[in-house]
C-alpha cells in the first residue's frame, strides 16, 4: 500500500528546470536579445531636483544623421504611471493635460528620449538635448517636508504626506506607570541600493498580430502591462509584456523603468527599439530602501516585561509614492519587534521630498523597523541589568501572542526555541542563574576582536494583492 | 585595426575599432551573449572568459588585445555537453538568478587547472572577484568543490 506521509516532491531535492540553460549561457536575458532593424534608446533625465521644464530643444539632436526621432511630454497620450499610484510623469515637460506632468521632482525623471540607428549615436545625439528649467525650491529631508512651510512637490497632497498610520493599543500611562527603567533613542537608516546584477534593459517591437510587445525584467508583469495601455491610452489587449531571465530583482524591479518609454517608441516607429542601462544608470536611475528616522521609547517593569513602547517612524519616499505607502505600512507593524506589548502608541508616515524614490527592497520596511526595536531591547537590558538573551526570551512572540494590530498569532510558532537555539551556539549558556554571555577567547591578533551580537527579525510574507476591506 | 582571435576553437577575422572591449566583441559581434556585462568595472565577475586558459574579465579588455589569442567563453566550455562544472552548478544549485552563473563557471574552471583539490576556504578565497548578488555562495562553493570530486575522478 502506498505511503500516503511520502509525496514525491516534498522533502526532495529537484533540478531546477532552467538550470541547463543558465550554466551554458543559451537563457537570454533582456539584454541578451535583438531583432533585425532594431533601433537604440538613450534617456536625457532630468538635471534638476525640483524644476518646471519650460522648453525640451531636440533640434540639435535630430539633426544628427541617424537619430530617428526625440519623444518628450508631447508624445505621452496619458503622461502618468505608477505601481500603486500614478503620480509620476512618464516624461515631465509642458503641454500636457495632466496637472504637475510639466515638473521635474528629483534627478531621476525623464525629460526627453532619443531613439537612434545606433547605440554611441542615441548617446551623442541625447547629450544635444536642450532643456530649459525654471528652478522650484527643493526639500530633501523629510522632516523639514513635513513642515507647513516646506515646498509642495505634488500639488494635491498637502504637507507631503502620503501616508500616515497609527497604532493604539492598551493605556500608555498605565504602561509608563509599570516601567521601573525607559529608554528613549534616534534610530536612522540610509538609502539602499539592489544592485541586481543585471543592469535595466529591454526590448520592444510590434508582434506579428499588431501589439507592442515589451521584453523586459520585472516583478508585476501585469502590473507593468496596465501601466504601459493607460500611458499610452491602447486597449489592454494591445499590450504585451514578456520577462525572459530576470537578473535578480530583489524588489527593485517591483517599479518600472524602461517598459512604458520603449512601448511608446516602438507604437510610434513601427520598428523595434532597445536599450540596456550602464551600471552607472541602473545606479543613478532605479529606486532605493527607504531611509527612516524611528524615535522611540520603550518601558520594561524591572522583571523583564516590556511593558509600553511608543515610536515616531518618518520615511523618505523620495519624489513619487512607489510602493512607499506599502513599506512603511509594514514598518508601522514590525518597530514593535517580534514582541508582545500590552501598551503601543505608534504614528508611521511616508514623506514626498526631491530625493530619490523609494520602494520595495527585500524585508519592505521590516529591516530598518527592526533596527530600532532590536537597539531599544539591547538598551532595555543593559538598564534593567538584564542579559540580552533572557530579555528577549522573556517576551518575545508566543502561540497565541497578539501583534501590535491585535491579531492573534496562530499555532506554529517557535521563535522561542530559535532563540534559545541560535543563543546557545553563539556564546551564550543557559546555567542555574539564566541565560549568560560567555564572551568568546580573543585572536592573539590584537589588531583582530570577536564579539557576539544577538537580534531577532520577523516579517509577514504574502504581499498579496489588496482587496476590498483587506489591507497589506 | 584587423584582429584574428580564435573563441570557442574557431578563428574569427574582424576589423574592429580599437576601443571595442572584448565582452562586445563576444556579445555584440559574435552574438555570443552567455558572457554577460554586470558592473562596467571589472567588480561583479559576469564577464569572466579564458584567454588562453587564463581567466579573465572581459569588461576591462580590449577587443584588440586579445589578436593572435584564443579564447574559451562559457558557450565553448563544454564542447558538445556539459563541462563538470556545469553539471555541478545544475546538480548543487549552485546559481539563482543566473546571470553571475557564466562568470562564476569561468572563474572556478580556471582555477582547478591549476589547483585541482581546493579546500572550501580556497574556493571562497578565490572567488572574491565574482559577485552573486542573489548571496548564493553556499551552493556555489558546494557546486565548485563536487565539480573538483568529480574531475579528480576522472568523471
Amino acid at each position: 500500500m502506498m505511503d500516503k506521509t511520502k509525496t514525491v516532491v516534498i522533502g526532495q531535492s529537484i533540478r531546477r528546470i532552467d538550470a541547463p540553460g543558465k550554466v551554458t549561457g543559451a537563457t537570454p536575458y533582456p539584454g541578451d536579445i535583438d531583432l533585425d532593424g532594431q533601433l537604440w534608446m538613450k534617456i536625457c533625465f532630468s538635471q534638476r531636483a525640483h524644476a518646471r521644464v519650460l522648453k525640451v530643444d531636440a533640434s540639435a539632436a535630430l539633426a544628427l544623421p541617424g537619430v530617428v526621432a526625440v519623444f518628450t511630454s508631447h508624445d505621452v497620450p496619458v503622461n502618468e504611471y505608477g505601481l500603486v499610484m500614478k503620480d509620476q510623469p512618464v516624461i515631465c515637460g509642458p503641454g500636457g493635460t495632466i496637472a504637475g506632468s510639466d515638473i521635474v521632482r528629483c534627478y531621476m525623471d525623464y525629460v526627453a528620449v532619443v531613439v537612434a540607428e545606433t547605440e554611441a549615436l542615441a548617446a551623442q545625439a541625447a547629450a544635444l538635448v536642450q532643456v530649459d528649467y525654471a528652478d522650484l525650491p527643493p526639500v530633501f529631508d523629510a522632516e523639514a517636508a513635513m513642515q507647513p512651510e516646506a515646498p509642495l512637490i505634488h500639488h494635491n497632497t498637502p504637507g507631503n504626506l502620503l501616508s500616515h498610520y497609527r497604532i493604539r493599543k492598551g493605556d500608555m500611562d498605565e504602561g509608563w506607570a509599570r516601567a521601573a527603567v525607559i529608554v528613549e533613542d534616534v534610530y536612522e537608516t540610509t538609502w539602499q541600493e539592489h544592485a541586481y546584477l543585471q543592469p535595466e534593459a529591454g526590448l520592444s517591437y510590434i508582434d506579428e498580430e499588431g501589439r507592442v510587445t515589451v521584453v523586459v525584467a520585472g516583478q508585476w508583469t501585469h502590473e507593468d502591462q496596465e501601466q504601459i495601455y493607460h500611458a499610452l491610452n491602447l486597449p489592454p489587449e494591445q499590450v504585451r509584456v514578456i520577462y525572459p531571465a530576470i537578473g535578480g530583482a530583489f524588489g527593485g524591479r517591483e517599479d518600472m523603468s524602461v517598459q512604458i518609454v520603449l512601448a511608446l517608441a516602438a507604437w510610434k516607429l513601427r520598428r523595434p527599439v532597445k536599450i540596456i542601462w550602464s551600471r552607472t544608470e541602473s545606479i543613478l536611475y532605479h529606486h532605493k530602501r527607504h531611509p527612516i528616522k524611528i524615535r522611540t521609547r520603550w518601558g520594561a517593569a524591572a522583571d523583564g516585561k516590556v511593558v509600553a513602547a511608543e515610536a515616531t517612524v518618518i520615511g523618505d519616499a523620495g519624489a513619487y509614492n512607489y510602493t512607499s505607502n506599502k513599506v512603511m505600512g509594514n514598518a508601522n507593524l514590525m518597530v514593535s519587534g517580534a514582541y508582545e506589548i500590552p501598551n503601543l502608541h505608534i504614528d508611521t508616515y511616508a514623506v514626498y521630498t526631491n530625493n530619490i524614490p523609494t520602494g520595495a527592497f527585500r524585508g519592505f520596511g521590516a529591516p530598518q523597523a527592526l533596527f530600532a526595536a532590536e537597539g531599544q531591547m539591547d538598551r532595555l537590558a543593559d538598564a534593567l541589568g538584564m542579559d540580552r538573551v533572557a530579555l528577549r526570551r522573556r517576551n518575545v512572540f508566543q502561540e497565541g501572542s497578539l501583534l501590535a494590530v491585535g491579531t492573534p498569532l496562530p499555532a506554529g510558532v517557535s521563535m522561542d526555541k530559535v532563540l534559545d537555539q541560535c543563543a546557545s551556539a553563539s556564546y551564550w549558556a543557559q546555567t542555574a542563574a539564566g541565560w549568560q554571555y560567555q564572551p568568546p577567547q580573543q585572536p592573539a591578533d590584537p589588531a583582530r576582536r570577536r564579539g557576539r551580537g544577538l537580534a531577532i527579525g520577523y516579517k509577514n510574507c504574502a504581499a498579496a494583492r489588496p482587496r476590498p476591506g483587506h489591507r497589506l | 585595426m584587423k584582429v584574428s582571435i580564435k573563441v570557442n576553437g574557431k578563428q574569427y577575422e574582424a576589423d574592429i575599432e580599437p576601443r571595442l572591449l572584448l565582452v562586445h566583441f563576444l556579445r555584440d559581434q559574435l552574438n555570443m551573449t552567455g558572457t554577460k556585462v554586470g558592473c562596467d568595472t571589472s567588480q561583479c565577475g559576469s564577464c569572466t572568459v579564458h584567454l588562453d586558459g587564463k581567466a579573465l574579465k572581459s569588461c576591462t579588455y580590449l577587443a584588440v588585445m586579445a589578436d593572435g589569442s584564443s579564447v574559451t567563453t562559457i558557450e565553448g566550455l563544454g564542447g558538445s555537453g556539459l563541462h563538470p562544472m556545469q553539471e555541478s552548478f545544475w546538480e548543487k544549485h549552485g546559481l539563482q538568478c543566473g546571470f553571475c552563473t557564466p562568470g562564476m563557471i569561468m572563474a572556478t574552471t580556471a582555477y582547478l587547472q591549476h589547483h585541482p583539490q581546493p579546500t572550501e576556504e580556497d574556493i571562497r578565497q578565490h572567488l572574491e572577484g565574482n559577485i552573486c548578488r542573489c548571496t548564493g555562495y553556499q551552493n556555489i562553493v558546494a557546486a565548485v568543490k563536487s565539480a573538483a570530486e568529480k574531475m579528480a575522478g576522472g568523471d
